[in-house]
C-alpha cells in the first residue's frame, strides 16, 4: 500500500522538524524542545500517523546524531535524552489510545445489546413464520375437501335442494372459496418473505406478457362490464422475470382496478421505458385511495374502511410488492381526482451481441408467441 | 502563572515537571503531567486567548500529589458532558483535549458556565 502524495508530504514535513528538535534536546536539553516533541506527536495523530511512523522518524534522527558524535560518555546522555524526547512525542498517542479504549468499551456494550435484540427478533420472526406456515398448510387439505364437497352439492350431486337450501349452499361455497384464497395468499406471502419461493427468471418480451394478462383477466372484468384497455408498449422491451409470478402481479393489480371501477368503466394498462427500466401502469377511474390509508396500503391485511365488500384477503398488494421486489422491481401508486394508478418498475433486460441472438433463437418466451 | 502564548506553555510545563519531580514523581508520570499541562494550556489559548495555570502540591491522608488548576474567562463550555466525550470536536474525535486530560489524571473537575469562563481542576497522586 503506498501512501497518497499529501500523506508523504506531511510525513516529510514532520521529519524535517523532528530531527532538529531531537538534536537540540540531545545537545542542550530544555523544556522547549520537549514541548515541541509533544506538539509533533499531536500533529502526527491529527495527520493520521501512528507510532510506527514516529519510531522511524526517531531512528532516522538518532542515527544522524550518533554518526557525528563519538566522544566517550556522550552516547549514554544522548540515548537517555532521545528516549525522553520520544516519550514526549508519544504522550499524545497515549491520550488517544485511552480515548479509543473508552469509546470502544462504550460501543461494545451498545453493540452487544443490539446483537441480543436482533437475535431475539430473529427467533420471534422464525417462530411466527413457522406457526403461520404450519397452520396454513394444515388448513389447506381439509379446506380443499370441504370446498370440493360443497361444489359437488351445488352441482346437484346430493339431489335437489329447496330455494333456501340453495342460498345457504351458495353462501357456504363462496366463503369456502374465499378461505382457500386466504390460506393460499398467506402461504405465498410466507414463502416470499422467508425467501423459499423459487423464481424461474427468464428474459421475456413485455408485450405478450401484458397481452396475456389482459386476456386472462378479461373474464373477471366482464360481469361488471369493465373493459381492460392495453395501450402502446415500447417496441422490443424485455424484462427478466418469472412469467407465472409476473402474471400473479398483473392479476392482483387488474382485479383491484376492476373491483374499484364503476360499472361500464375502463381500466388502462400502459408501459413506458425510463432510464434502463420498464414502467407498467394500471389505472382505474374508481374512488381512489383514502389518504389515511395511503401509507399502509402495502401492509399485510390492509384494507380501507370504505371497502364495502371485503372480498380479498388483504394480502394482495403485500404479495404483489414482495414478488416485484424479489424480481428487482418496485411498486408505487398515484391518486388524482378520477384516476388511480398503480405502477411498477422492473429493470429492462438487455442482451448483448451474440448472446441476444442465441437467446432469441432458444427462447420462445423472448420472441413472443 | 499567565498563559497567553506558546512560550508560557513551555514555562508552565517546566515548572510543573520541576514541582512534580520534587514531590517524588518520576519517569512516565513526569511526561503525563507535562502533557496534561500542555493540553490545558492549549485549551486556554485556543478558546479564551488568555488564562492562568496554577500548580500546587496537594496532600490527602499523607499521600502527596500534584494539583493543577487552569482558569480562563473565555466563552465557557455549554455542554460539559459532550465536551468530555471521546468524540468531542476539540480533540477531533481522537481522544485529545479535555477528554484526554481526564483519562490521564486521578481527579478531574470542570466548572464552567456560558459567558463566565472555565475552571478545570485536576489532581494526580503519587503512585
Amino acid at each position: 500500500m503506498t501512501a497518497p502524495r499529501s500523506t508523504k508530504t506531511a510525513l516529510r514535513d514532520l521529519a524535517a522538524q523532528y530531527s532538529p528538535a531531537l538534536r537540540e534536546y540531545c545537545a542542550a536539553g530544555g523544556e522547549a524542545a520537549l514541548h515541541r516533541a509533544y506538539q509533533l506527536g499531536r500533529r502526527a495523530i491529527l495527520s493520521g500517523f501512528g507510532v510506527l511512523e514516529i519510531m522511524s522518524l526517531h531512528q532516522e534522527g538518532l542515527v544522524a546524531i550518533l554518526l557525528g558524535r563519538l566522544e566517550h560518555g556522550e552516547q549514554a546522555r544522548i540515548g537517555r535524552r532521545a528516549s525522553e524526547f520520544l516519550a514526549e512525542c508519544l504522550a499524545p498517542f497515549e491520550l488517544s489510545r485511552r480515548g479509543f479504549a473508552d469509546a470502544h468499551a462504550a460501543l461494545s456494550a451498545v453493540n452487544q445489546g443490539l446483537q441480543m435484540q436482533l437475535l431475539e427478533q430473529r427467533k420471534v420472526a422464525q417462530v411466527r413464520s413457522d406457526v403461520i406456515g404450519t397452520v396454513s398448510h394444515e388448513m389447506r387439505t381439509p379446506l380443499t375437501s370441504i370446498h370440493g364437497a360443497l361444489s359437488l352439492l351445488k352441482a346437484g350431486m346430493g339431489g335437489e335442494l329447496n330455494a333456501h337450501g340453495q342460498r345457504l349452499l351458495e353462501v357456504a361455497c363462496r366463503n369456502s372459496e374465499r378461505l382457500v384464497r386466504l390460506v393460499n395468499d398467506v402461504l405465498d406471502l410466507e414463502r416470499l418473505e422467508s425467501g423459499t419461493m423459487t423464481f424461474n427468471m427468464r428474459p421475456c418480451a413485455l408485450k405478450p406478457l401484458l397481452e396475456d394478462a389482459v386476456e386472462a383477466n378479461g373474464a373477471y372484468a366482464a360481469p361488471s362490464a369493465v373493459t381492460l384497455v392495453l395501450g402502446p408498449v415500447p417496441p422490443g422491451a424485455r424484462v427478466r422475470v418469472d412469467c407465472d409470478q409476473f402474471m400473479q402481479v398483473m392479476a392482483n393489480l387488474l382485479s383491484n382496478a376492476v373491483k374499484f371501477s364503476p360499472a361500464g368503466g375502463t381500466v388502462e394498462i400502459e408501459a413506458q421505458r425510463r432510464a434502463g427500466r420498464v414502467k407498467v401502469s394500471v389505472s382505474d377511474h374508481g374512488p381512489g385511495v383514502p389518504p389515511e390509508f395511503a401509507d399502509r396500503i402495502f401492509q399485510k391485511f390492509a384494507q380501507a374502511e370504505t371497502t364495502c365488500e371485503r372480498k380479498g384477503s388483504g394480502l394482495g398488494l403485500s404479495i404483489t410488492r414482495a414478488i416485484l421486489e424479489n424480481m428487482g422491481g418496485e411498486i408505487g401508486f398515484t391518486v388524482a381526482p378520477g384516476l388511480t394508478t398503480f405502477h411498477f418498475e422492473l429493470p429492462e433486460w438487455r442482451a448483448r451481441g451474440l448472446a441476444r441472438q442465441r437467446l432469441a433463437e432458444d427462447d420462445p418466451c423472448l420472441v413472443g408467441r | 502563572m499567565e498563559i497567553a502564548c506558546s512560550a508560557d506553555i513551555v514555562t508552565a510545563r517546566e515548572r510543573g515537571r520541576a514541582l512534580a519531580g520534587s514531590l517524588g514523581f518520576s519517569g512516565s508520570d513526569l511526561t503525563v503531567i507535562a502533557t496534561v499541562i500542555s493540553e490545558l494550556a492549549r485549551n486556554i489559548i485556543e478558546y479564551a486567548n488568555t488564562g492562568t495555570i496554577e500548580l500546587e502540591p496537594v496532600e490527602r491522608n499523607g499521600r502527596p500529589g500534584m494539583g493543577i488548576q487552569a482558569r480562563d474567562e473565555g466563552p465557557g463550555i455549554e455542554d460539559i458532558a459532550s465536551a468530555l466525550s471521546a468524540g468531542a470536536a476539540g480533540g477531533s474525535g481522537l481522544g485529545l483535549g479535555l477528554s484526554g486530560v481526564r483519562r490521564m489524571v486521578d481527579e478531574f473537575e470542570v466548572a464552567s458556565h456560558p459567558g463566565q469562563g472555565t475552571t478545570v481542576t485536576v489532581r494526580k497522586w503519587l503512585p
